[in-house]
């Protein structure tokens, strides 16, 4: 194979160009574009989303499987369709993997908390840190990024992907959920309207 | 001098920029419409993973809704995603997701050799290895989404002249190192 100056570089493209084509990277815009909207679009547009750059809603749903399902004080409306598998394991501990679609975080509150482990981890996250959130016990709830492909019948997940630990203070997350949000669970609305 | 055309289409990209800014999810998806296929593209050429580059543009996507940039003028717009696109790409690629893109990569080669002849395929390879992500960008840029020199120089912050000296020094390197 010889490597001419003339031919080379018009080679290394056409090559380049036909290893890119091939690869289907088209995509479709609608799902793109509301996966990344997620849970934040709702109301007047973002009238209702925080400022901060990566804080945004997180999707509802698919929660959880049946010993979680046991576990949680309440439940979001689109929760009980999701994965079974979604499962994950941080630090020894078994947590179980939802989304929530009406729940806001602010990622620079965000702390690193460690390392997810599991078949899902490869399937759902878009990478295998999990943060902490203020004032939420680490064994209770921990937060992560899904990947984009990983959807339910709701659609895409959104930015965030909520960990389900063992520990029962899911209350607590009630700070983090819009109050309008089609998808807030019934407790948190109720609880915010008799705080006010 | 830009033509008429190109003043509308700058025009055009502007207004769009302006919707998205106030959170019009119409316009956003018209934005993910115009510009998707080439973040996911460059964003591929960086981390040579199909499946890395999506996720890196979905995240530069989920910044441009979550926090849009201040752009005084809207028309660069399309620099900013590709530059924010570019950037997650290369964080994933460093983050832990290099083994498995690297997985994915063997076990699409299979696919890959029914697209390129074998030779082909040895040269792109190794192309691609011996270089740093910044210099595949470069590439992508300048042969997947086919700008001109005065374009890349205008998206990298540096001079027409700057970048296509770049450009000549990438292939320069490829043909040395691809020299059998």
């Amino acid at each position: 194979m010889s490597h001419q100056p003339a031919d080379f570089e018009e080679r290394f493209v056409a090559n380049l160009s036909s290893h890119v084509e091939g690869q289907r990277l088209d995509r479709d815009p609608q799902e793109v574009a509301a996966w990344a909207m997620g849970g934040a679009l709702h109301g007047k547009g973002r009238s209702m989303r925080p400022r901060l750059w990566w804080i945004s809603s997180v999707a509802a749903g698919l929660v959880l499987v049946l010993a979680a399902s046991q576990l949680l004080p309440w439940r979001t409306p689109d929760e009980g369709q999701g994965s079974a598998a979604a499962r994950v394991t941080v630090d020894g501990v078994v947590y179980h993997v939802g989304a929530g679609r009406s729940f806001t975080v602010d990622r620079d509150s965000l702390e690193r908390h460690g390392s997810a482990r599991g078949p899902f981890v490869r399937e759902g996250l878009l990478l295998e840190e999990v943060y902490r959130l203020p004032d939420i016990d680490p064994a209770a709830v921990l937060v992560a990024m899904p990947t984009a492909k990983w959807r339910d019948d709701s659609g895409p997940i959104g930015p965030y992907a909520l960990l389900y630990g063992p520990a029962d203070r899911y209350p607590a997350l009630c700070a983090y959920v819009i109050p309008d949000h089609p998808a807030s669970p019934v407790e948190c609305t109720k609880e915010t309207s008799s705080g006010t | 001098m830009a033509s008429y055309i190109d003043t509308v289409t700058l025009g055009k990209a502007s207004a769009l920029f302006d919707r998205v800014a106030v959170g019009d999810p119409a316009a956003f998806t018209e934005v993910v419409r115009l510009h998707d296929a080439d973040m996911v593209r460059l964003c591929f050429v960086i981390s040579g993973d199909a499946e890395l580059a999506r996720d890196a543009t979905q995240q530069a996507w989920q910044r441009l809704w979550t926090r849009p940039p201040d752009l005084r003028d809207g028309s660069k717009l399309r620099s900013w995603l590709l530059a924010v696109a570019a950037n997650e790409a290369r964080q994933l690629a460093r983050r832990g997701r290099a083994r498995e893109a690297l997985q994915r990569r063997v076990e699409a080669s299979v696919a890959f050799d029914s697209q390129v002849d074998s030779a082909g395929r040895l040269d792109l390879e190794r192309a691609l290895e011996v270089l740093s992500h910044s210099e595949r960008e470069l590439v992508a840029l300048r042969y997947v989404l086919g700008m001109d020199s005065g374009e890349i120089g205008s998206h990298l912050g540096i001079s027409a002249v700057a970048a296509r000296s770049r450009l000549h020094r990438i292939i320069a390197r490829l043909r040395k190192e691809l020299a059998p």
